[in-house]
């Protein structure tokens, strides 16, 4: 239900009133007047405003689509975009991705956003050189945009509801597309049971990215050391994934690492199997560099293991191919499930096939 | 010219209730101590006990906890739940020591005292604004706390046992009237406890 609107003497007044009441995420927001609301909430696809896309924990904030919409335009979010954001909201609301734990741990973990499909073209998703960084509108507001639900409908609040140790710059935002063309996998949401002509954003809680050296030269085995290179970032003992052992991590490879996969005849599943194979140590070894660590393994093996089915490596590819850097994800691997990829549909306007162009 | 806007924030959905779980300690107790296996949390519960007894006459203190440091933040197993609810007359958890673990553990606190349970929560300082906040969240704003100094894990044998020395009080007055203390302070004169 909408609320009676809040009234300041000026913008400037409003958004420090916003700010005040720890309702951004200390940058400038854009004031989410009646009339912007409005604007955003005509790419609704027709859901009315006081539909509920879930209840968002740990506050268990009712997540209506205008308050969607509200912190859509305090992100700055172009108005044709909102589909995006209504695809991520489900997907934040779903149970599984266990929001409340995940907004209240210590460990600065934070919704990776990867958009597929043609939404990417459409909305102008990045999936470039730079696409986590600088530069790329559609992924820092969507990215924004489902930063600020968290904080102002889950509860979210740095030292309240957030209680990361030391915050991270990718809880402002992560997002980017996965460049489908340069990847000689089939698309990821296809993957994950979508069909290719899907639009699909798929969420996954992750740290923020760690870089993946792998400099290429002319030796014959080079897609299997690139693999054991990851999976020993995977594995590394500084990492939560491989004490727990469960949910889910992810890796997003440039175009040029994921060719060296392809010349060696690699599918996606074969690259998730060898990793599952790498990416382990023993109990006897971490417990001698980590201590206490070793606490938190839930079970007695001997070798442990950073998820529990190949399957459970997420692996996209996205990025320039003008160096020799990938990136992986380590997660926070805690709650019901270890935190596990939520991916939820772009829906469109009834009788559309497609979104509408924000280039038209 | 003044400018209208919308508020961005939503209330918690969820229907508060009042905590109205108290112990009676006129029959023997049975207190569950239940340690979410966070750093010292099992030892420091057991320590507890000692203490406890000499308030309550009678008591007992069967011990449960979440078994491994990975299920902390989650809320124990319903089974696990039915197993303290059948073995105990009221609940001492211990404790909320980082952000996920006291998540698990107000959400721990909550379904025993909906299940007509007394708890006592303890909590550390530094996770004390997320506590209520979540006791709120959680719909019983009324939840019980003793709020401990912060970190006890960590801490030597013998500081940790004058804690719980300093602290059994609060947390009978938890378990038998549902009031919250605020200990956070009560260990200032550490420095003369010997460490271990």
């Amino acid at each position: 239900m909408t609320r009676e609107p809040l009234t300041a003497p000026t913008e400037s007044d409003a958004a420090a009133a916003l700010a005040k009441n720890r309702q951004t995420d200390g940058l400038p927001i854009v004031v989410p007047t009646p009339e912007r609301v409005e604007e955003m909430l005509l790419y609704a696809m027709g859901l009315p405003r006081d539909a509920s896309l879930g209840h968002l924990l740990p506050r268990n904030g009712n997540l209506t689509i205008e308050k969607a919409a509200i912190n859509a335009v305090m992100a700055g979010c172009a108005a044709e975009t909102f589909p995006l954001v209504i695809a991520a909201c489900e997907a934040i609301c779903d149970p599984a991705f266990d929001a409340g734990p995940l907004q209240n741990t210590t460990h600065p973990v934070t919704p990776l956003i990867i958009v597929n499909g043609p939404a990417r073209e459409l909305y102008g998703v990045s999936s470039g050189g730079g696409a986590m960084g600088p530069g790329w509108p559609v992924n820092l507001t969507l990215g924004r945009a489902i930063r600020l639900i968290l904080i102002n409908v889950g509860g979210g609040i740095p030292g309240v509801g957030d209680m990361a140790s030391l915050g991270s710059p990718s809880k402002l935002a992560l997002c980017l597309a996965e460049g489908e063309e340069d990847s000689p996998f089939e698309p990821l949401h296809v993957s994950l049971g979508f069909d290719a002509s899907d639009s699909v954003v798929t969420v996954l809680a992750v740290e923020g990215p760690h870089t993946m050296m792998f400099n290429l030269d002319e030796i014959e085995n080079q897609a299997d050391l690139f693999l054991r290179t990851l999976a020993a970032g995977f594995a590394n003992p500084a990492t939560n994934n491989i004490y727990t052992g469960v949910g889910a991590v992810a890796a997003v490879l440039n175009p040029l690492h994921a060719k060296i996969l392809q010349r060696a005849g690699m599918t996606r599943r074969d690259v998730q199997h060898k990793l599952f194979a790498y990416a382990r140590s023993t109990r006897s070894a971490l417990k001698a560099i980590s201590g206490a660590n070793i606490n938190t393994i839930p079970h007695s093996d001997e070798v442990v293991t950073v998820v529990q089915r190949p399957e459970d490596f997420l692996i996209f590819v996205s990025g320039s191919d003008g160096g020799g850097y990938s990136a992986y994800f380590p997660t926070w691997s805690g709650g019901k499930q270890g935190n596990i990829p939520i991916s939820r549909k772009v829906r469109f306007v009834d009788g559309c096939e497609m979104p509408r162009s924000i280039r038209d | 010219m003044p400018v209208n806007y919308l508020d961005p924030s939503a209330e918690t959905a969820t229907p508060q209730e009042p905590y109205l779980a108290r112990l009676d300690e006129r029959c023997n107790p049975r207190i569950a101590l239940f340690a979410n296996l966070f750093a010292d949390s099992k030892e420091f519960l057991l320590d507890l006990a000692s203490p406890l007894g000499r308030l309550l006459s009678g008591s007992t203190y069967p011990y449960f906890d979440k078994q491994y440091g990975r299920y902390m933040s989650t809320a124990a197993t319903p089974e696990l739940r039915a197993r303290i609810i059948e073995a105990s007359d009221a609940v001492v958890l211990a404790y909320g020591h980082c952000g996920s673990c006291t998540s698990g553990v107000v959400h721990d606190a909550v379904l025993l005292a909906q299940q007509g349970r007394a708890v006592a929560t303890m909590v550390t300082a530094r996770f004390r604004d997320e506590a209520l906040f979540l006791a709120q969240a959680l719909g019983q704003p009324e939840l019980p706390f003793v709020f401990l100094p912060h970190p006890v894990a960590g801490q030597a044998t013998q500081w940790q046992r004058e804690l719980g020395e300093r602290i059994a009080p609060a947390v009978v007055k938890a378990l038998k009237t549902g009031a919250s203390t605020d200990a956070t302070d009560v260990m200032t004169a550490r420095t003369t406890v010997a460490t271990a």
